[in-house]
């Protein structure tokens, strides 16, 4: 072995055999497995140690150096915290007294108010004021024991630091590998991908922050391992058979409060001939329209008891239908609709703005929020602008010649 | 170090020893001629002598486990795996000749179209040896740790360690996670009882750090070692052997799931209990 190595010349295996039987005899004392001590170290009862039998006693539990630390940890941790608890409820309970309130109905609604009142306080992070909250909502959350009594980890990927964390990312290995084994039967049989599963639909919602991953597994993890744990959950969710594992993609993403459900929609009205319509109003520039929408239909457009004809450039009678195409109903209503006042542009845009605020009664939620995305809720509050004196128009001025 | 912790060290290291008393002694010997800088504890441990009560409180599974241990081929690994096994497998693929170390020459049968061929013979040989004391030590209730950078087959490493109920480890590795282990952990440290590298490098360019820290602290280790390795004398049991071909991978997690399920069975079998 020409190999120079810093260690002692024993590294170097001059006899493998002997080397190999060394570590066999060796290997127990080099870890953990150290006394055998009865359970009443555990459960506080009476059993004595049965240490003279041959054969193993059923009541004698081996309890390994690790199992043991731990356990005086979390006896010295759960005394300090029946300390501060003690020290809550009487803080809790003077703070009633000063406020006059009755000390057994005082809730930790009363005790922030209090805190609040008598501790004014305007910096401006809210954690930096004074509180006053139950120790375990302040104390960081604490792991369970990773190990068994006999000093084996229960978790497999224990010897990462980081398990619950490698767990997450190693499910989502598995689960798109899951995905792309189904989508080759699904190729091989000849079938259609669309048909088998719809697009998983995730924008009214959004991946968790680094902040709830690393509560999630009570970690240290670092900003590179949640951008490593996005791109994995990303590659997931655009698979397009992602709608199969809908579930386990959800537990990592945060509902999105929808701003298009505080909108109210317009109620579904019914006419004469017994059909279905919702109508609404909408204004741009100087004009006005309002537009009813019929449901079902054909997709028959009048507008001032014309067809679409009613606007003689192309680019009017795209900007009206394209709420119908964000909604996918293009074809299935009727929109009948009035409009006055301005030129062909305000009158083809306040029309398309009645038309998406009446087909808000017909969609659901997802959709509204498309439609809010791509602006056809919203007013376009733009007008003309003023011509100003000493000028040509609004900004242009007159030309101006030196000499 | 307590004296009850010190004591207790004694029991089980006597209680699992089985050896003669003479054999023993010559374990100490060799050890505290080897490891007399690095183990002081050990040392001081294997000092104290044999306690005379636990030598002659000799329970019934350690007598099977001395049998166990002076049988041939007590769990039928000897003809697990054939050379043309390996062969088919792709073991014998070493690398580019110009990328081989000087110490895996011994393991190298030839070079053929620049491309350094694996001397398959004493791959057979040592992977038998090695399989043998994987088993052993699962068989005693040793914990194995899988160690695997190789991202291609970090899924499938993880998936079998996962349904074999072993330890993993094929993240990027934490320095310490052996020598520092008790600040890491925050607990007395936990160490395993063997760890198999199934390739020893972290990146081309690195060598394993876990191959030098379990080596600090003395835990076996069982290695492929490629012929651009560079850490063959770290490695307790060394298999040469291609460590970048996914089937010889999955050559070596089948023979070593296959071990480890039998010591397994065996020690269900023989009525071991930890």
């Amino acid at each position: 072995m020409a190999l120079s190595s810093p260690l002692p010349t024993f590294f170097c295996r001059p006899n493998r055999q002997l080397y190999s039987r060394l570590c066999l005899t060796i290997f127990p004392a080099l870890n953990r497995k150290v006394t055998t001590i009865s359970s009443d170290l555990v459960n506080g009862g009476n059993q004595s140690v049965t240490k003279s039998d041959n054969q193993p006693s059923a009541k004698a539990i081996t309890i390994s150096r690790s199992m043991k630390a731990y356990m005086e940890k979390v006896k010295k941790h759960d005394e300090l915290m029946k300390t501060e608890v003690a020290d809550y409820e009487i803080g809790k309970r003077h703070l009633a007294n000063i406020m006059g309130a009755d000390p057994d109905t005082f809730t930790q609604e009363d005790v922030d108010r209090a805190i609040e009142y008598l501790l004014p306080n305007g910096l401006f992070d809210k954690k930096a004021r004074p509180m006053l909250k139950n120790p375990y909502e302040i104390y960081p959350k604490r792991k369970a024991a990773e190990f068994t009594f006999e000093g084996r980890p229960f978790h497999w990927l224990y010897f990462t630091t980081s398990p619950n964390y490698y767990n997450i990312l190693y499910d989502i290995t598995w689960k798109l590998e899951g995905l792309k084994t189904l989508e080759d039967q699904l190729y091989n049989a000849k079938k259609d991908i669309s048909s088998e599963s719809k697009p998983l639909n995730i924008a009214s919602s959004e991946w968790i922050t680094f902040d709830q991953l690393k509560n999630k597994v009570l970690e240290k993890i670092q900003e590179k391992d949640y951008q490593h744990f996005i791109v994995m959950m990303e590659r997931l969710a655009s698979h397009p058979l992602a709608s199969k594992e809908e579930e386990f993609i959800m537990q990592y993403r945060n509902k999105l409060h929808l701003a298009s459900a505080a909108l109210i929609a317009p109620p579904v009205e019914t006419d004469a001939d017994g059909r279905s319509f919702s109508w609404a109003e909408g204004r741009r520039k100087d004009s006005w329209a309002q537009v009813k929408v019929y449901k079902p239909g054909t997709g028959q457009v009048t507008i001032n008891e014309k067809d679409l004809s009613y606007f003689s450039n192309l680019l009017y009678r795209e900007t009206l239908l394209f709420p119908l195409s964000v909604t996918g109903l293009l074809g299935q209503v009727d929109i009948v609709a009035d409009a006055k006042y301005g030129g062909p542009t305000g009158q083809a845009g306040a029309i398309r703005f009645a038309l998406s605020q009446a087909l808000c009664a017909f969609v659901s939620d997802d959709i509204k929020e498309q439609l809010r995305l791509s602006g056809m809720l919203t007013r376009d509050p733009r007008k003309r602008e003023r011509k100003k004196p000493g000028q040509e128009g609004a900004r242009k001025k007159f030309t101006w010649k030196k000499r | 170090m307590a004296a009850s912790l010190r004591k207790a060290l004694i029991s089980w290291q006597w209680q699992n020893c089985l050896r003669s008393r003479q054999v023993a002694k010559k374990c100490v010997q060799n050890q505290i001629s080897a490891f007399s800088s690095c183990s002081s504890l050990h040392v001081e441990v294997q000092l104290q002598g044999v306690p005379q009560n636990l030598v002659e409180a000799k329970g019934e599974t350690q007598t099977q486990l001395d049998i166990a241990l002076q049988h041939k081929d007590y769990f039928g690994l000897k003809h697990l795996v054939t050379l043309r096994d390996l062969f088919n497998a792709r073991v014998h693929y070493g690398h580019n000749a110009g990328l081989r170390h000087e110490s895996m020459t011994p393991y190298i049968y030839g070079c053929r179209q620049g491309t350094d061929i694996i001397d398959l013979e004493q791959t057979l040989s040592l992977l038998e040896q090695a399989l043998d004391v994987c088993a052993h030590i699962v068989y005693r209730g040793g914990m194995v740790l899988f160690v695997c950078r190789n991202l291609q087959f970090l899924p499938w490493v993880e998936k079998t360690v996962r349904e074999l109920g072993e330890y993993a480890h094929c993240r990027p590795w934490k320095r310490g996670i052996f020598t520092n282990a008790a600040n890491i952990f925050n607990t007395l440290p936990i160490y395993p009882e063997l760890c198999i590298f199934l390739g020893t490098q972290d990146t081309v360019f690195e060598t394993h750090r876990a191959v030098v820290e379990s080596n600090k602290l003395l835990i076996p280790s069982i290695g492929i070692l490629d012929t651009n390795t560079d850490c063959a004398s770290l490695i307790t049991y060394p298999i040469p052997g291609n460590d970048d071909s996914p089937e010889s991978l999955a050559l070596y997690l089948h023979l070593f799931k296959t071990a480890i399920l039998k010591a397994k069975e065996k020690r269900k079998q023989d009525g071991i209990v930890s």
